[in-house]
C-alpha cells in the first residue's frame, strides 16, 4: 500500500469515523487499555502493592471488552463487501451513495479495510501486552496468584484470533462476531475461576506465559501482514474498481 | 477548446434483466440537461455509472476531461451529487456531515454550507432522521453545493417536494449554470421542471438513448397532432410516433417534416412530456410486433 493510498483510507476512515458508533466505542476501548496500563505502571512506582493486585483483578474482568470492541473493526474487515461493511457501521441506514460521492476512490475502501485490520491487531497486541504488564509488574511485587493470567490472556487471543481468521477465509462475518462474544465472555468467566485458584502453583504457567506471549505477538504481526499482503493482490488484481454499492440499477 | 462538462462515451452496463447499450452524449458548460426516460430505462444506471458506483462493462466517463475511474477523487471533487432518496446517516446531524465534508472535500466551503442551512432553515443539530423528507433533499443540495462542484447530477430532486420548495431549487439550477461556466444534469419524472429550466434533453428508452438534443429542437423537429379518427389513414398511420387512438380521436407525435401527410388536423408545439410519453408508446409499440 503506498503512502498516498494509506493517507486517502486514513482520511475516509476519519469521515467514516464520525459517524460511527462502533468506531467510537473502538476509540473509547482503546483508550481505556492505555489507562489501564498507565494506572498500573502509576501504582507500581507509587508502591501500591496492594493496588496492583486490585488492578490487575479489575483488569482480567475488563479486558474481555476489548475482544469485544476489536471484534467490531475485525469484524468488518472480515468481509471484502462493502454493504457488510455499511451494515455493520451503520446499522439500519446505508450510508453508501454518500461516501461514494464524496472524493475517494472505490479502492480506498478496501485500503482503508487493510489499515482497519492492522488497527484491530494493533489492540489485539497492546491487549497482550497489558496482561504481560500486569503479570510482570505483579510477579516483581511477589503476588503470584496471576501468574498466569498473561499466559491466558494471550492463548486466547491467539485462539479467537486464528477463529477470526478462519471466519475471514470463510467469509462469515455473523460467525466471527458470535464466537468472539462467545470468547469474550468465555475469557472472563475464566479469569474469575483463576481468582479462586488461589493455591496454584506461581510457576504451572509460566512457560505458557512465555511461549504465548512471544508467539502471540509474532502470530498478530504475520496475520496481520499476511492479510495486509492477501488485500494488497486483491486490490491490485481488480480493475476499475467501483464501489458495487447496488445489485441493480 | 473543448467545453463539455461531460462526455459520456458508448457506456454499457448488463445485468441479468436489463443493459444499457451504447449510451454516448455530452454536456456542454453552462447547461442544464434533463435526462428523461420510464422507469427502469436506465437513467439511476447512468448515473451510477458517472459515480463509478458500479462497475461498466464499456465506454468511457469524462467529467472535464478526467476518466471518472483513473482521476476519481478529482472528478468527484468536480461533482454534486443529489440522490433520488436521502443518502445521508440518518443518526446524526447536518453539523457533523457537513465536518466528514470537510475532510472529504478540498475545497469545501463551510461559510456556504451555513448559508445554505439559514436560506432553508435546516436545523444544524437536529437528527436527519427527524428532518422532513423537502428538507432532506435540501440538505443534500447544500452540501451538493457548497464545495462549488463544476457539474451538478441530480437523480430525481424535486419528487416528492411542496411546489414552492421545487420553484425555489429550479431557480438555484439556474443561479448554478448562470455563470456559463457549470453544468446540470437533472434526471426526473416531473417533465414540467424540465420544461422550465432543461437547455437540453436526453431521452432514454429500454437502455437506449433515443434522442439528446436542445430543447428548442423539439418545437423544431417535431409536432402533436390530433384530430377525428377518419384523417388517419393507412398510408399516413406509419408516420405517427406513439400513435393513441380514442372513441374521441386521435392524438399523435409526427416529425415535423411530415406534417404535410396529414390533412385537417390540429398542429401544437410539443413539449418535453410529449417526446417522452409518445416515445414510449412508439416503443411498445415497436416491441410488442
Amino acid at each position: 500500500m503506498t503512502m498516498v493510498q494509506r493517507k486517502r483510507a486514513a482520511k475516509l476512515q476519519k469521515t467514516m469515523y464520525l459517524y460511527s458508533r462502533y468506531g467510537r466505542a473502538w476509540v473509547i476501548m482503546l483508550f481505556v487499555a492505555v489507562l489501564q496500563i498507565a494506572v498500573t505502571v502509576g501504582a507500581s512506582m507509587a508502591g501500591l502493592v496492594e493496588g496492583i493486585f486490585q488492578v490487575a483483578h479489575c483488569m482480567a474482568m475488563f479486558t474481555f471488552l476489548h475482544f469485544l470492541a476489536c471484534m467490531f473493526p475485525i469484524g468488518v474487515d472480515n468481509d471484502i463487501n462493502e454493504k457488510i461493511t455499511q451494515d455493520a457501521y451503520h446499522g439500519s441506514v446505508m450510508p453508501a451513495k454518500f461516501m461514494c460521492s464524496l472524493p475517494f476512490e472505490a479502492r480506498d475502501l478496501l485500503n482503508f479495510k487493510l489499515i482497519m485490520w492492522e488497527k484491530a491487531a494493533a489492540v489485539n497486541v497492546l491487549f497482550v501486552t497489558l496482561g504481560q504488564v500486569i503479570s510482570l509488574i505483579a510477579e516483581s511485587r511477589g503476588y503470584t496468584v496471576y501468574h498466569g493470567v498473561a499466559g491466558l490472556f494471550t492463548l486466547m487471543a491467539i485462539i479467537t484470533e486464528i477463529i477470526f481468521i478462519i471466519a475471514f477465509l470463510l467469509k462469515k462475518n455473523i460467525l466471527n462476531i458470535f464466537l468472539g462474544v462467545f470468547i469474550g465472555f468465555s475469557f472472563a468467566f475464566s479469569c474469575d475461576i483463576m481468582d479462586e485458584m488461589s493455591g496454584m502453583s506461581p510457576d504451572a504457567m509460566s512457560s505458557l506465559k512465555i511461549f504465548s506471549g512471544v508467539s502471540g505477538i509474532i502470530i498478530y504481526i504475520a496475520a496481520t501482514l499476511i492479510i495486509a499482503a492477501a488485500g494488497e493482490l486483491y486490490i491490485k488484481r481488480k480493475k476499475n474498481v467501483s464501489w458495487n454499492m447496488f445489485k441493480k440499477g | 477548446m473543448n467545453n463539455m462538462i461531460l462526455s459520456i462515451n458508448g457506456l454499457a452496463k448488463s445485468y441479468k434483466d436489463f443493459t444499457l447499450k451504447d449510451a454516448s452524449f455530452e454536456i456542454e458548460q453552462g447547461t442544464v440537461m434533463g435526462l428523461i426516460g420510464q422507469n427502469g430505462a436506465g437513467k439511476t444506471t447512468i448515473i451510477r455509472l458517472i459515480m463509478n458506483m458500479i462497475n461498466r462493462n464499456g465506454g468511457t466517463v469524462k467529467v472535464c476531461g478526467l476518466d471518472n475511474i483513473n482521476d476519481e477523487i478529482a472528478v468527484k471533487n468536480k461533482i454534486g451529487y443529489v440522490s433520488d432518496e436521502s443518502f445521508f446517516f440518518y443518526n446524526t446531524n447536518l453539523a457533523r456531515t457537513a465536518k466528514a465534508c470537510s475532510y472529504a472535500y478540498d475545497n469545501w466551503d463551510a461559510d456556504k454550507f451555513a448559508d445554505f442551512l439559514k436560506k432553508w432553515e435546516l436545523p444544524e443539530k437536529k437528527k436527519i432522521a427527524a428532518l422532513s423528507k423537502g428538507m432532506q433533499t435540501k440538505a443534500m443540495l447544500a452540501v451538493a453545493l457548497s464545495h462549488n462542484p463544476e457539474l451538478l447530477i441530480l437523480d430525481e430532486p424535486t419528487a416528492g417536494l411542496d411546489p414552492v420548495a421545487r420553484i425555489e431549487i429550479l431557480d438555484l439550477l439556474r443561479d448554478f449554470v448562470s455563470d456559463g461556466k457549470r453544468s446540470v444534469l437533472f434526471s426526473t419524472h416531473i417533465t414540467g421542471d424540465l420544461d422550465k429550466i432543461a437547455d437540453v434533453i436526453t431521452l432514454i428508452i429500454g437502455g437506449q438513448i433515443r434522442e439528446s438534443m436542445s430543447i428548442d429542437a423539439i418545437e423544431d423537429r417535431y409536432a402533436v397532432i390530433s384530430g377525428a379518427n377518419s384523417k388517419l389513414t393507412s398510408e399516413n398511420e406509419k408516420y405517427t410516433i406513439g400513435l393513441r387512438e380514442l372513441n374521441t380521436g386521435f392524438e399523435s407525435l409526427i416529425l415535423r417534416e411530415n406534417l404535410s401527410k396529414f390533412d385537417g388536423v390540429s398542429v401544437k408545439n410539443p413539449n418535453v412530456e410529449n417526446l417522452l410519453t409518445f416515445s414510449i408508446w412508439q416503443n411498445r409499440k415497436e416491441s410488442s410486433k
